[in-house]
């Protein structure tokens, strides 16, 4: 049969219309996803991202990943639990030296040794491996020397409270005053190394909230010649002693501790997981999954397990920052499943504290208070703010009830967990600095 | 490019002399100009009024003027919404505003005088001038703050955000137009000053662009109090207010001073506050810190037993 020429003009124009339609949808398919990545960080760098009654989906997201989180801890089995342990004492196998510190320490104890009146301090965030390192010191290099280990757990500002924890751990009596207190130091016939942990808890942001670091400055100095002291402190809580009253000028070595990079990082996880009898699989979340890179290794798995694994960790030490605990709390939170020997890590995804960016200053400067102490107790937060009790309380079951605010024995402190969120956004909204 | 350029000459020539020139000197530059137009013979060159604002031209006008006032208030709005998502340059953000508000609208003129109505160099000289005049007379007040507000701009003696004081006025700079210059005072009261005024006067800038800014807290005292407690009781009160920036120092001045024909001693802490939206609430703190603890303490009770016993 033969078809005609308007026939043909037809056909043509139908199948040029239909590809037409295609290619259309194709582009405005492609132009939408385009179009979303670039629109969502602008919208959310304008404040317009809208999500739907804001404090309740939240703050239900942030509590219910914590309310998982321990119960999916206490899941994975106990061997592996015990690798990932935060404690102080952990063998020559499973640290990661990050700098040159103990060379520091050790060459500080051996200037003190030969009468020179040297003290240490050692600084970082919390989790970031002060006490290991101190451990580390005690057991390596100091195993014939009278150690004595102070630490300071809870809130100690007042004067009295330091004398009576100094007297017992010095094994003083009658002791009233720092002046009593260096005198008995100062008779003893041996030397010693005194460890002082936590010397963030030995002062309050109060007008009243010094005197017990005012007494320590004065029994540090007095007594330098027979006591080698070594001090560990907060990050926070020394760079606000050091702006209001120049605390480095008290001490002849600063060490830092919380200067771990990203591959230290993952060696520190790492190092650990070897030692368990588990494999690893790294899941590939939606997006990766649509990834070019994703589908060129589909068929080689063990360079893509490589790139995924790649992937998390970049992702997840953007959010440690090089603190060890944060980062061990994420691993084990990324945990998916244990089937047999293998483990199956889920892709990373970081808690969302879009919540926090409705909180009013109160609850900010509040937060601001808990990072620089530590923790906290009601009375204390209460002091450090001047407001009320009840305000105190209110503020601070407000922010446990949201998941940001860990309790422990009447002890407010934040959630590592979102640490670094709250963090960024305090560095953000320009009230830490 | 031409047109446009003597626009601009003559609309400066027609301003400037009006709007600083006394009376006096104005009235003989009008007797001078209605001389010199009365010799002026009507170029034919110069095109008909009809023919300059045709109905197509008008429209367009109003569309490109309507364009920019919706492209101007947008921009404004997009960048207010930014400078308070971003904290940390909300100030940077916001000085952005007024070069862009002033720059769209004299884009915008331009463009209408020069690319609709289009006129020959001849209209604009007497239009120009004509109208020059008109609103030398009319608006001397506004033209002088409209070139105040110029000078504003360009010499910046202040920027959105910052603190300032202008004679008795005192507040937060929130907007600066070409006429006027918007500030809100400490008990949230919008104040808006003419920008010839501000030229004019001293202006005290508290934090120029920077977050923080300087606050004084003043505590006066019996002249027998322990000046050294005092020092370090006002210290300790700065440094423990949440308020206060610590990446500044934090002073204690005392001076001596007569009150009620009594000396007295005036103890002056100076911090800077974090941010200077908290600057009352950092003074008041620290006042209310240092007043309380001297209760506490009875610090003045013991001055004046003092004082008695002495006597």
């Amino acid at each position: 049969m033969k078809i005609s020429k308007w026939t043909k003009v037809k056909n043509y124009m139908i199948a040029y219309w239909a590809r037409t339609q295609d290619g259309a949808a194709l582009l405005l398919r492609f132009s939408i996803r385009k179009m979303k990545v670039v629109l969502l960080p602008l919208q959310r760098m304008f404040g317009f991202s809208v999500i739907k009654d804001p404090s309740k989906y939240k703050s239900v997201d942030l509590s219910n990943y914590l309310t998982e989180t321990d119960a999916k801890i206490a899941e994975l089995p106990k061997s592996y639990r015990e690798l990932f342990k935060m404690s102080s004492d952990i063998d020559n196998e499973l640290y990661v030296n990050t700098s040159s510190n103990i060379l520091h320490i050790t060459k500080a104890y051996e200037a003190w040794l030969e009468g020179l009146a040297t003290n240490v301090s050692v600084v970082g965030e919390s989790g970031s491996g002060k006490s290991t390192f101190l451990s580390r010191f005690k057991n390596t290099f100091t195993e014939e020397a009278d150690i004595l280990t102070i630490d300071v757990t809870q809130a100690m500002w007042r004067l009295e409270q330091l004398l009576s924890t100094f007297a017992s751990s010095f094994g003083a009596t009658d002791i009233n005053r720092p002046e009593t207190l260096i005198r008995f130091i100062n008779e003893q016939k041996q030397g010693r190394i005194v460890f002082l942990e936590g010397l963030q808890n030995m002062f309050l942001r109060n007008i009243n909230g010094f005197d017990a670091l005012e007494a320590l400055w004065l029994i540090m100095s007095e007594t330098k010649d027979r006591v080698f002291w070594v001090v560990s402190c907060s990050r926070y809580a020394w760079d606000y002693l050091n702006k209001a009253e120049g605390i480095e000028t008290h001490f002849t070595h600063v060490l830092f501790t919380d200067t771990m990079d990203d591959e230290q990082l993952r060696t520190v996880i790492m190092n650990r997981h070897n030692k368990s009898v588990y494999r690893l699989n790294f899941e590939a979340d939606e997006i990766t999954k649509r990834s070019r890179t994703y589908k060129k290794w589909l068929h080689k798995p063990k360079e893509l397990q490589q790139y995924l694994s790649d992937l998390y960790f970049r992702e997840m030490t953007d959010i440690a920052e090089g603190n060890v605990s944060v980062a061990i709390i994420l691993w084990l939170r990324s945990i998916k499943k244990v089937e047999g020997r293998t483990i199956t890590i889920a892709p990373f995804k970081p808690i969302s504290v879009e919540g926090l960016e409705i909180l009013t200053s109160e609850i900010l400067f509040a937060l601001a208070l808990l990072i620089l102490h530590g923790t906290l107790k009601v009375a204390e937060l209460a002091r450090v703010m001047n407001i009320g009790l009840s305000d105190s309380r209110v503020l601070l079951s407000r922010l446990k009830s949201r998941g940001v605010l860990l309790e422990n024995n009447g002890l407010y402190s934040v959630n590592q967990l979102v640490f670094r969120q709250v963090l960024r956004l305090l560095k953000r909204r320009n009230i830490i600095h | 490019m031409k047109k446009s350029f003597y626009l601009f000459v003559l609309l400066l020539l027609c301003g400037i002399p009006v709007s600083a020139s006394a009376q006096d000197s104005t009235m003989v530059a009008i007797q001078d100009t209605v001389a010199s137009t009365s010799e002026i013979s009507i170029d034919p060159k110069l095109v008909k009024f009809e023919d300059l604002f045709s109905a197509s031209k008008v429209i367009a006008i109003i569309i490109v003027l309507l364009f920019t006032f919706l492209f101007n208030r947008l921009l404004v709005f997009l960048l207010s919404r930014l400078a308070e998502n971003q904290p940390s340059y909300r100030l940077v953000i916001k000085r952005i505003i007024p070069f862009i508000n002033v720059g769209l609208w004299t884009g915008a003129v331009f463009f209408v005088i020069s690319g609709i109505i289009d006129p020959p160099i001849e209209t604009v000289l007497t239009v120009g001038a004509s109208i020059g005049l008109a609103i030398g007379f009319a608006s001397q007040d506004i033209l002088k703050n409209i070139f105040g507000g110029f000078i504003i701009i360009l010499d910046s003696p202040f920027q959105v955000g910052d603190k300032i004081e202008v004679g008795d006025m005192y507040g937060e700079v929130t907007e600066i137009g070409l006429r006027s210059t918007r500030i809100v005072t400490p008990d949230d009261s919008l104040i808006t000053l003419p920008n010839a005024d501000i030229v004019n006067n001293a202006v005290s800038n508290s934090n120029t662009g920077a977050l923080y800014c300087q606050v004084v807290a003043s505590i006066y005292l019996p002249i027998n109090v322990n000046i050294d407690e005092m020092k370090e009781l006002a210290y300790k009160a700065a440094i423990s207010s949440r308020y206060v920036y610590m990446n500044k120092p934090v002073v204690v001045i005392v001076e001596n001073k007569v009150v009620d024909r009594a000396f007295a001693i005036q103890l002056k802490v100076k911090a800077y506050v974090l941010d200077i939206r908290y600057e009352f609430l950092l003074k008041s703190e620290i006042t209310e810190l240092i007043l309380s603890e001297i209760n506490r303490r009875k610090i003045v009770q013991k001055a004046n037993a003092e004082n008695v016993e002495s006597k």
